[in-house]
């Protein structure tokens, strides 16, 4: 299973106070409140922290359909960590999510899977598109055909199906402020 | 506490977050904060935190974990309140 999250920087910066009174302790565990504390950029770390237990929690809820609100229950492991990108793993329910993120100057980007094999066959997209609908900018992206569309089961989650064998994957889509972030299965 | 009052007072406290403006003056006991509001899931903890503040209790992860809607919010503030 996979799952994906974007944070728009700017609109993040509007819509959260993350120095106010309680807000990194209802978040995050201690460790992780210490990663951002000691940060050079403590936003960036705040939104990294986030978008990971963001991504994990949307596999954790395709597989469990479990829609409580425990970020708690997510424990981020940064295991590196450069201008551009970080990577680690989330551990929810002593399972280990690999994670990776892209990092622009407006936008936090994080994808994760339920395997590293997995994880390295996906293709992430993201970026401040102006487009009206994830499906028109798939297919403005060449890779849904013009006729295609994409499917939502009874849960809402999102599938896509692959035009030469048929077969339907899920696929992860995350919007927020100016932000789209895809995840593409396997093959895409 | 009285529901009616709760419905407003919650208004008030998720106004600044909520993006539906329909769901929000049609809020009532069954509003989804996430599904119904469209509150971004890291504005919920805002919505925790505000609420401490109103009513002056603490609220614990595992209480957190259920707030999702307006009726469990009531619930977790009505309890918290008995307790004082």
């Amino acid at each position: 299973m996979i799952g994906n999250d974007i944070v728009d920087l700017q609109a993040a910066a509007a819509e959260s106070r993350i120095t106010r009174k309680g807000f990194l302790d209802k978040l995050f565990l201690p460790a992780e409140k210490k990663l951002v504390q000691d940060a050079g950029n403590p936003v960036l770390i705040t939104w990294l922290l986030w978008s990971c237990k963001e991504a994990v929690y949307k596999i954790v809820n395709r597989q469990t359909g479990d829609r409580r609100y425990t970020p708690h229950h997510y424990t981020v492991q940064v295991e590196g960590m450069n201008d551009e990108d970080a990577w680690g793993s989330v551990v929810h329910a002593n399972m280990a999510y690999p994670f990776r993120t892209c990092f622009t100057s407006q936008a936090v980007h994080t994808y994760a899977a339920s395997s590293i094999a997995l994880l390295k066959q996906l293709t992430p997209l993201a970026g401040c598109f102006q487009t009206p609908s994830f499906t028109a900018l798939l297919q403005q992206n060449g890779r849904l055909p013009l006729l295609e569309k994409l499917y939502k089961d009874p849960s809402g989650i999102p599938w896509i199906r692959d035009p030469h064998t048929g077969e339907m994957s899920p696929i992860s889509l995350s919007h927020h402020g100016n932000y789209t972030g895809i995840l593409l299965p396997p093959g895409f | 506490m009285e529901t009616s009052v709760f419905i407003e007072q919650i208004r008030e406290i998720v106004k600044p977050y909520a993006k539906n403006t329909e769901a929000l003056a049609n809020l009532n006991t069954s509003t989804d904060f996430i599904n119904d509001l469209k509150i971004n899931s890291a504005n919920l903890v805002d919505v925790v935190l505000d609420v401490e503040e109103k009513y002056d209790i603490v609220i614990q992860n595992e209480e957190m974990e259920k707030m999702l809607n307006v009726q469990a919010a009531l619930d977790i503030v009505t309890a918290k309140l008995k307790e004082k």
